[in-house]
């Protein structure tokens, strides 16, 4: 094995060289952006534009590491086999005293070490280089590059896809290049869930299908047969998971070019003057703006139907909070952020002409400064510690970042406090000191604080939720209004209020949870209260749920189509997940209904293809039981893998027989030697 | 008691989509043996190689090489058989020695002296690229590459094809000079008779994917003949259905008949032409193969159809 390693490396040394020459141009390119952006924030030239813009690992690194990652690894991995296409060269290679498998594990063996010196090596650079002090000034930690390790690995499953593509002998305009399905929906899916142990499961799924299938190609030439049933198991599952990249690709295309209808929603709006019109939008025609009572909105100029653009003038501010009472409630938070977001480790809280101040996960404010690109020390409630970001107390993941207003009053951010569980703070960043702004008493605790900016000052007041009660204070603590805190947590978790022209008035919305409303069937209806300054509560009303259901015939044509070719096996996901209530929860009969009868279809094309070319009985079954699992996309990779034998008239029987049989499957007869025309010579 | 074949196959089929490549063969190479394997492009000589050393799998039928099934040809037996390719591709960028190298640690029979002796036949430079090298020089590493193993068994895909008369007679003796020791068995397949007829002990011959001829050398040039057929005026058409005719060559006053097997019933027939002449005309194995392997039935010969053409003008 080692001389085919050596071999390996050696044949393909310069497509790693190549790619690491352009990798390290690339990093380089992102690393002096960033640093020429701290450059600007310094000189003042520039302004803040994101965390993850401030923080390579979680902005620019990860999408760039994807794209090359998947672009090197697939080629690598299509060079490899490419290389030994020619069949005498292949012959060259494959006929030696050595096992298929041994010599395919050679090459994975130098391609993955190739893929390491191609891809992982200048990504160590660049994360040495970040993590460095005094070269970028923002937070690091290890868990940062979990993202660009996400695109690492996905590169692998490239690579095993590239490899599966070489091996396979399919034509290219049509099943050969399908195992690059598996490697993109592993892409997409891992970069779309939560917790990186997530992400690796599906990684290696990923790598499992397309290296399993290459492996198994490798042994039988890239035939479908002669594979070991491992391998073909491994293959169709590649091609299964292409063609559905393919079906929804072919689906999106149509919807791009057909003409499609409005996804159907609703949702209700208050405007400026304190009333509250429902807007929806059916799937076909215009979107309707009515009050309550179901009288069109319309416009006191022209008379007509108000429309959007117009009412949205009219809509008021509405600043909210999502009350959160849990234990520890600031590590719920940044843990419900993807593990690869910048939420998740940080947020730049305020910036001072001379200092960076980052909330960072760990419930701290951390000082970078601007000029050193050093960090200076870390500020928690009871104070400011130099040189060490670790202290014992703790600030509560601020609320309202990256939020925005609609009106004249928006959700101040930067912001003025911090909160606690018990204690909102104010800070004071000059003299690098916390006090105390409001604190709960009787054993209450705070779910949910945010300051509130309007144009002329960046602090007006600030909303505060806790157990039991919402209010608003001013900037001097003084108390604007207050409310009880009912329907209650945790039923009842969005609470958004909106403020309206009149002065010191306002609406306070209290929202249910979406899930547990999904669960209640939509039945939990939204708390609207009236509220004015200094008298609290004027009036409230609970307004009907509007559900999340759409019915089938809602739906745009394109839509249908979609949910017609999610093949019946992918409803057992959520059934899995979440046992019967998902029948009744998560999954619509008609979608359902329509994706079987799909699937029965398809079923029945492959029973027929299957019976034609004399497929066991058994074999139909399986096949069948597959094609009602996985509809559209399932037929298409039966076609994908299947290699349709040849078929002769019986000489016995004349009927069809397929030539991959000893026997016909007719009349049991063999097959007849070829005929003879009386110039034969053989050797009695 | 008799030696198993070195390869033995039986009812070998395979289809490339609707078309056999190969049908129903059936064939034993004994051990020992120089076996030449002949037939026109296409006739399914390559694929039939490439189905005994388990680099195409069969559609139908079953096959054993050296007593391995040749579905599923273990590594000690990989080790045994030697495979010359048809286009003796190697890899561009290795040297000669290097080759050499690459080669010898996969085997642990590997002679050195071998690969140094065939690399020195063919003025190989150690340190001259794969890729440098011209096509008769490729063709002698590859040569050097396979021998040097000592294989019990060696296989060659027309190993002299595109070779110059020089390269290919050196390729030639090299393998004569395997087939010098005991045992070893070559399986060839190629397209130059003259080498064919000075090296093979046997013969099988592929005609459009079926198996027409398995024999030793001598059997088959025996059983091809050509009779020359001389008449005072134009041949008397049509010719008649004689067992093991293969071609009929009308010309001026002469009918050239090959035929398979021709015995008294034949001649007999062709009697009852009422010839003015007619005598056996002895062939090479060249010229037997070419009738053997050339379009079937009666047919005027194109320049005697030319000149004909032009007796007729005024």
């Amino acid at each position: 094995m080692k001389t085919l390693i050596g071999k390996e490396l050696r044949e393909h040394l310069k497509v790693a060289v190549l790619g690491l020459g352009i990798f390290t141009f690339v990093l380089v390119q992102i690393y002096r952006e960033c640093t020429q952006y701290f450059a600007n924030l310094a000189s003042g030239q520039g302004s803040w534009n994101g965390d993850a813009n401030a923080q390579p690992l979680l902005g620019a690194l990860p999408s760039s590491v994807m794209i090359y990652c998947a672009i090197f690894g697939a080629a690598l991995g299509w060079l490899q086999v490419h290389s030994e296409r020619h069949r005498d060269l292949w012959a060259f290679l494959i006929h030696r005293p050595l096992s298929r498998s041994r010599i395919f594990f050679s090459k994975v063996i130098a391609g993955l070490c190739l893929y390491a010196l191609g891809a992982v090596l200048p990504l160590l650079g660049m994360i040495v280089a970040i993590r460095m002090p005094g070269h970028l000034a923002v937070p690091f930690e290890w868990g940062m590059v979990l993202p660009v390790t996400v695109g690492l690995l996905c590169g692998i499953v490239y690579y095993f896809a590239g490899l599966l593509t070489g091996l396979r002998q399919a034509r290219w305009y049509g099943s050969r290049a399908l195992g690059v399905g598996v490697a993109i929906v592993a892409w997409i899916a891992a970069n779309d869930v939560p917790e990186f142990w997530r992400a690796l499961v599906l990684i290696g799924l990923g790598g499992a299908i397309t290296g399993g299938a290459a492996w198994g190609s490798f042994l039988s030439g890239g035939y479908y047969e002669g594979q070991p049933r491992w391998g073909r198991r491994a293959l169709v599952a590649s091609l299964l998971v292409g063609s559905f990249v393919v079906v929804l690709f072919v689906t999106a295309l149509l919807e791009s070019l057909l003409p499609r209808g409005s996804y159907p929603w609703s949702r209700y709006q208050t405007t400026k003057d304190g009333a509250i019109y429902k807007l929806t939008q059916p799937a076909h025609g215009a979107l309707q703006i009515t009050d309550l009572a179901g009288q069109p909105l319309k416009d006191a100029k022209t008379g007509r139907a108000m429309t959007l653009n117009d009412f949205n003038r009219q809509a008021a501010s509405e600043p909210s909070v999502q009350a959160n009472f849990e234990e520890g409630a600031q590590y719920e938070r940044a843990h419900r952020s993807r593990y690869g977001e910048s939420s998740r480790f940080f947020t730049l809280w305020r910036q001072t002409p001379d200092t960076l101040w980052y909330w960072n996960r760990n419930g701290r404010l951390w000082a970078y400064d601007v000029a050193s690109r050093r960090f200076m020390g870390s500020l928690g409630p009871s104070g400011f510690t130099p040189g060490s970001t670790t202290g014992s107390d703790r600030f509560n993941d601020p609320e309202g970042r990256g939020g925005h207003g609609n009106g004249y009053y928006e959700q101040s951010y930067p912001a003025r406090t911090l909160s606690t569980d018990t204690a909102v703070y104010r800070l004071d960043l000059d003299s690098r000191t916390a006090t105390v702004f409001f604190a709960a008493t009787n054993g209450d605790r705070i779910g949910g604080a945010l300051d509130i900016a309007s144009k002329d000052s960046d602090w007006v007041s600030t909303f505060i939720v806790t157990r039991s009660s919402i209010q608003l204070l001013a900037p001097d603590g003084k108390l604007v209004w207050q409310i009880p805190y009912e329907p209650a947590y945790p039923a009842y978790d969005g609470i958004s209020y909106f403020i309206l022209d009149a002065t010191n008035k306002f609406v306070v919305w209290i929202e249910p949870d979406g899930r547990t409303n999904k669960l209640s069937g939509w039945t939990l209806p939204s708390h609207v209260t009236w509220v004015a300054a200094g008298q609290g509560a004027l009036q409230s009303t609970n307004l009907p749920s509007l559900s999340g259901y759409r019915g089938w015939r809602e739906l745009p044509l394109t839509e249908r189509v979609v949910r017609s070719v999610v093949p019946p096996g992918f409803f057992a996901a959520p059934l899995l997940l979440y046992g019967f209530a998902a029948l009744r929860d998560f999954i619509f009969w008609t979608d359902v209904a329509a994706s079987v009868t799909v699937a029965v279809v398809c079923a029945g094309i492959g029973w027929g293809l299957g019976r034609r070319n004399h497929f066991s009985v058994g074999g139909q079954c399986k096949w069948a039981v597959f094609h009602v699992l996985f509809g559209l996309p399932g037929l298409l990779a039966f076609l994908s893998a299947q290699e349709w034998p040849a078929q002769e008239p019986c000489a016995q029987c004349k009927k069809p027989r397929v030539v991959n049989r000893d026997h016909c499957e007719s009349c049991g007869a063999d097959f007849a030697p070829p005929a003879r025309n009386g110039t034969e010579i053989f050797e009695v | 008691m008799n030696e198993p074949p070195a390869i033995s196959v039986r009812d070998l089929t395979r289809y490339y989509g609707s078309k056999p490549a190969v049908e129903g063969l059936n064939l034993d190479v004994p051990r020992g043996s120089v076996f030449a394997f002949l037939g026109r492009n296409g006739s399914g000589k390559t694929t039939t190689i490439r189905m005994l050393l388990g680099l195409v799998q069969p559609t139908r039928g079953r096959g054993s090489i050296l007593g391995h099934d040749i579905r599923n040809l273990p590594t000690e037996a990989r080790a045994r058989i030697g495979y010359l390719t048809e286009e003796h591709q190697l890899y561009g960028w290795m040297n000669v020695r290097e080759c050499g190298e690459f080669q010898s640690r996969f085997y642990p029979r590997w002679n050195e002296k071998i690969f140094r002796s065939v690399a020195g036949h063919f003025n190989l430079q150690m340190t001259t690229r794969v890729k440098h090298l011209s096509r008769g020089e490729r063709a002698g590493l590859c040569l050097g590459l396979t021998l040097a193993p000592e294989p019990e068994l060696l296989i060659m895909d027309d190993p002299t094809l595109g070779l110059d008369p020089v390269a290919s007679r050196a390729l030639i003796e090299s393998m004569i000079f395997l087939t010098r020791r005991s045992g070893r068995t070559i399986f060839f397949s190629s397209h130059q008779l003259a080498d064919v007829e000075r090296v093979a002990d046997k013969i099988a011959i592929l005609d459009r994917s079926v198996l027409r001829v398995c024999c030793p050398l001598e059997t088959f040039r025996q059983s091809v003949q050509r009779v020359r057929l001389r008449f005072s005026g134009t041949p008397p058409p049509p010719v008649p259905a004689i067992p093991g005719l293969l071609q009929a060559v009308r010309t001026e006053g002469e009918l050239r008949l090959t035929c398979v097997n021709y015995g008294a019933a034949a001649e007999k027939a062709l009697r009852a032409l009422a010839p003015a002449e007619l005598e056996r005309v002895p062939l090479s194995l060249e010229d037997a193969f070419i009738s053997y392997l050339g379009d079937r039935g009666e047919k005027s010969f194109i320049l005697a159809e030319t000149e004909s053409e032009t007796e007729a003008q005024p």
